[in-house]
């Protein structure tokens, strides 16, 4: 239910009915074609009402049938669809690699697996999840949500969205085509040289593992520009700056940590491609070129990278808490204050993944200071979510049952990361399974119990249908048991001296009761997932129906219809609340004068949110395709001829021409 | 100037802070060579003026919130006053970012820039 925003709103926020009366804003004096009124001959939303709105604005907004319409689609619920659907198909296909490493480590001296293969899974299982499922999910979730939760009816630059996800899916079948051809990477996920250099890594397994990067970066920085823009520029009426969501919050800190990390190590791939393929020699010492130079670029983007990881992680948890204590967040200035302060200091603790590299003890210190500090936002953010569900009524559902998981998890490999931070202890332990059972305590539980909190949470808007609570409380059991019993013991293995990226141990060493335990958990931890698996796939075809909003939460993404109309919002939200949902809860008001048959966005101011503009946004186009396509085929041709950087940018020039080319329809002639 | 001063800026705490430690950072990082061949406490010194630049920063933030106008009334939870609000924010990153430039000066007090 709706009603259009009344005289008596005004002194809350004043600018939103601009729209409607047709006042002018803007600045005094000046005048564009942005001041034109609106044509008489234009529908606009506050002339038809009801089931003929929702159809009209359906016809305008949808996406055509066919396959030429599925690959032309700028509708980024089906984009963001599309990414969470096939990040979650690479966190199967990284888990599954890690199942395969844990059954040959069960016992000394086994044969399951060989060396070679080994080496290539533990490169695929790093890579897997760190670039295409670790990245991509935190803005499959962005792109999907954060239009809905600012409330508006697209993504900003949507045809740049959806050339982001066909790059990325190219260059994540690439990577997993060669590795089932055998010809994978295997000089780890971060591919240090000299071992990933000419000299020591002949053929194409390691240029894979680089021009992958590429793919994947060049992905993420769209989606994380288009992000910006939108959280920036496109947010409804009275949305200020102390009344955006904290998932979107995270996002948006995300984005610019994305927007500054990623270039660093695109940087370092394609120095490394050059000293592979044209004979350049930027980490060759023996020619005046420098081999720590990869690990520094490398790390300046490594480190936020885990941020990156965690920050969207953040913004589910800050979701879900309020949601379910059923009160607004306790502290969201110091949470927002978390967030920024986390997205900076990532920038300056790179170093520390160098400790044992020989660099001064003086220069050294400063990153262990700046990771220490660090865990004061994140412990502020953990204090804060635990004060509002102490202060709150919590229900536990399915997604709280997670994020409880998580603050065990997260706090537990925060800890151990606190100690990493020492150079004694880190140089004591560095590449032995303590490391590995610190990240994984990190990462799992800072980012995939949160994600699967997520899933639960916002599966009933994606789909309509709910979840089986059943099911899903047997899944958490499951997952929390069995990633403990994993990754637990490996802290003692690594403790005792057991290295990383080893693909069998004598029985002397004592290692083998404390392997067999963790495989013994890796494979209760992945039947939890195939147990969440069964529960996605049922739930989608038989779970109860959800209606708009199952969990009676705040935000504006509730508003909108499970699963929402391609349109999102009938009419656009005017938000005079952080929960406007919760202080609306009877009539949500709105603002009117948008186009019905035109896609008509509003554009509002950054600090004040005030309406500002009517704007048209894209159309769908086969061009964000065939321009992907392109680009596919120029960075899988140079990795053997520099050539094809000449010839490949011939068609992505004829792909970017018929993008931008004007097509005279409505969006062009404004 | 003194009128600038005097207003403030609500979000300059939220550069000012993050700008001084990322310079002292890297101002640290390159430095040590030459502390180590001159022996000169040139890290603490250099942390003292960067953390007075993230607390001017803070300085700033806080006039900015002095001088933020009252209206409009903020909402149940306390927001629709962005000015304030980022105010707050960047008073409270800049001095966050102060205490970690502080702790970097104080490395330059332990180490004299040889130990490997």
């Amino acid at each position: 239910m709706t009603r259009t925003l009344t005289p008596h709103d005004v002194d809350a926020v004043p600018e939103p009915t601009r729209l409607a009366t047709g006042e002018r804003g803007g600045l005094p004096g000046v005048r564009s074609a942005a001041d034109a009124p609106p044509s008489p001959d234009e529908l606009r939303d506050d002339q038809v009402d009801g089931l003929e709105l929702s159809a009209r604005l359906a016809k305008t907004w949808g996406t055509d049938k066919g396959l030429i319409g599925a690959l032309s689609t700028v509708d980024h619920k089906i984009i963001g669809r599309r990414y969470i659907v096939t990040a979650i198909i690479f966190l199967f296909l990284g888990g599954l690699s890690a199942v395969a490493m844990r059954l040959q480590l069960a016992q000394p001296e086994n044969e399951l697996i060989g060396p070679d293969l080994y080496n290539q899974l533990f490169t695929m299982h790093g890579t897997t999840m760190m670039f295409l499922f670790g990245v991509p999910i935190g803005e499959a979730f962005a792109v999907y949500l954060v239009p809905l939760m600012v409330g508006t009816r697209n993504i900003a630059f949507p045809r740049l969205n959806a050339f982001s996800y066909y790059v990325y899916l190219f260059g994540g079948a690439m990577i997993w085509v060669a590795f089932m051809l055998n010809i994978g990477p295997d000089v780890g996920w971060f591919a240090y040289v000299p071992l990933s250099g000419p000299e020591f890594s002949p053929g194409k397994r390691a240029d894979f593992w680089a021009q992958m990067i590429t793919f994947t970066e060049v992905a993420g920085i769209a989606v994380a520009i288009s992000v910006i823009v939108t959280v920036f520029k496109l947010r409804a009426p009275g949305m200020t700056l102390d009344r955006i969501p904290l998932f979107v919050w995270a996002e948006l800190v995300n984005s610019f940590v994305i927007v500054f990390a990623l270039p660093a190590v695109v940087t370092a791939s394609a120095m490394l491609i050059l000293d592979r393929l044209v004979g350049t020699h930027f980490f060759n010492p023996a020619e005046g070129g420098d081999a720590l130079l990869y690990q520094h670029l490398f790390w300046f983007f490594g480190h936020p990278e885990v941020y990156i990881i965690f920050l969207p992680a953040t913004g589910w948890v800050s979701a879900i808490v309020v949601t379910f204590a059923r009160r607004q967040a306790f502290g969201y200035i110091a949470l927002v204050l978390s967030l920024i302060a986390t997205g900076f200091l990532s920038f300056g603790l790179w170093v520390h993944h160098m400790f044992t590299a020989g660099l001064p003890q003086l220069g050294a210190s400063f990153f262990t200071a700046s990771s220490m500090l660090i865990a004061i936002p994140n412990g502020i953010q953990i204090f804060c979510w635990i004060a509002t569900l102490w202060d709150g009524r919590p229900i536990f559902r399915t997604p709280l049952l997670f994020i409880i998981g998580f603050f065990f998890i997260f706090v537990a490999g925060g800890l151990s990361g606190i100690m990493l931070a020492s150079v004694p202890l880190d140089s004591q332990v560095h590449d032995t399974f303590f490391v590995v059972a610190h990240f994984h305590y990190v990462l799992i539980g800072g980012n995939v119990f949160p994600l699967l909190a997520a899933v639960y949470y916002w599966f009933p808007k994606f789909t309509g249908r709910m979840m089986s609570e059943r099911i899903g409380i047997w899944h958490f059991g499951l997952a929390f048991i069995g990633f403990n019993v994993a990754f637990f013991p490996m802290h003692i293995t690594g403790l005792m001296g057991m290295p990383r990226r080893v693909y069998t141990y004598l029985p002397e060493m004592g290692w083998g009761n404390l392997n067999l335990i963790s495989t013994i958990g890796a494979v209760i931890f992945f039947a939890s997932f195939v147990l969440f698996l069964y529960n996605l796939a049922s739930s989608a075809r038989r779970g109860p129906m959800a209606g708009p909003n199952p969990w009676d939460a705040g935000t504006l993404e509730w508003a909108a219809a499970s699963p929402p109309l391609p349109q999102n919002f009938d009419r656009i939200p005017v938000v005079t609340n952080r929960e406007p949902l919760w202080a609306n809860r009877d009539s949500l008001p709105v603002v009117t004068g948008l186009s019905v048959d035109n896609r008509e966005q509003i554009v509002s101011t950054i600090t004040h949110g005030r309406a500002d503009l009517r704007e048209s946004t894209p159309e769908p186009s086969i061009w964000p395709f065939i321009a992907a396509v392109a680009t596919a085929i120029l960075f899988i041709g140079s990795m053997f001829t520099p050539w094809a950087v000449v010839w490949g940018s011939l068609p992505l020039a004829v792909a970017l021409i018929g993008w931008f080319w004007p097509k005279m329809s409505t969006e062009d002639e404004r | 100037m003194a009128a600038w001063l005097s207003r403030g800026a609500p979000s300059a705490g939220i550069y000012a802070g993050p700008v001084a430690w990322l310079i002292d950072t890297q101002f640290n990082y390159a430095a040590v060579p030459w502390v180590c061949a001159h022996q000169v406490p040139l890290i603490p010194l250099f942390a003292l003026v960067m953390a007075a630049l993230s607390l001017f920063g803070a300085f700033l933030s806080w006039r900015g919130y002095a001088t933020a106008a009252p209206t409009p009334r903020p909402d149940s939870t306390g927001a629709g006053r962005p000015h304030r609000f980022m105010a707050l924010m960047g008073i409270a990153i800049s001095l966050l970012f102060m205490v970690v430039i502080l702790l970097h000066g104080a490395a330059g007090l332990v180490f004299h820039g040889c130990e490997r």
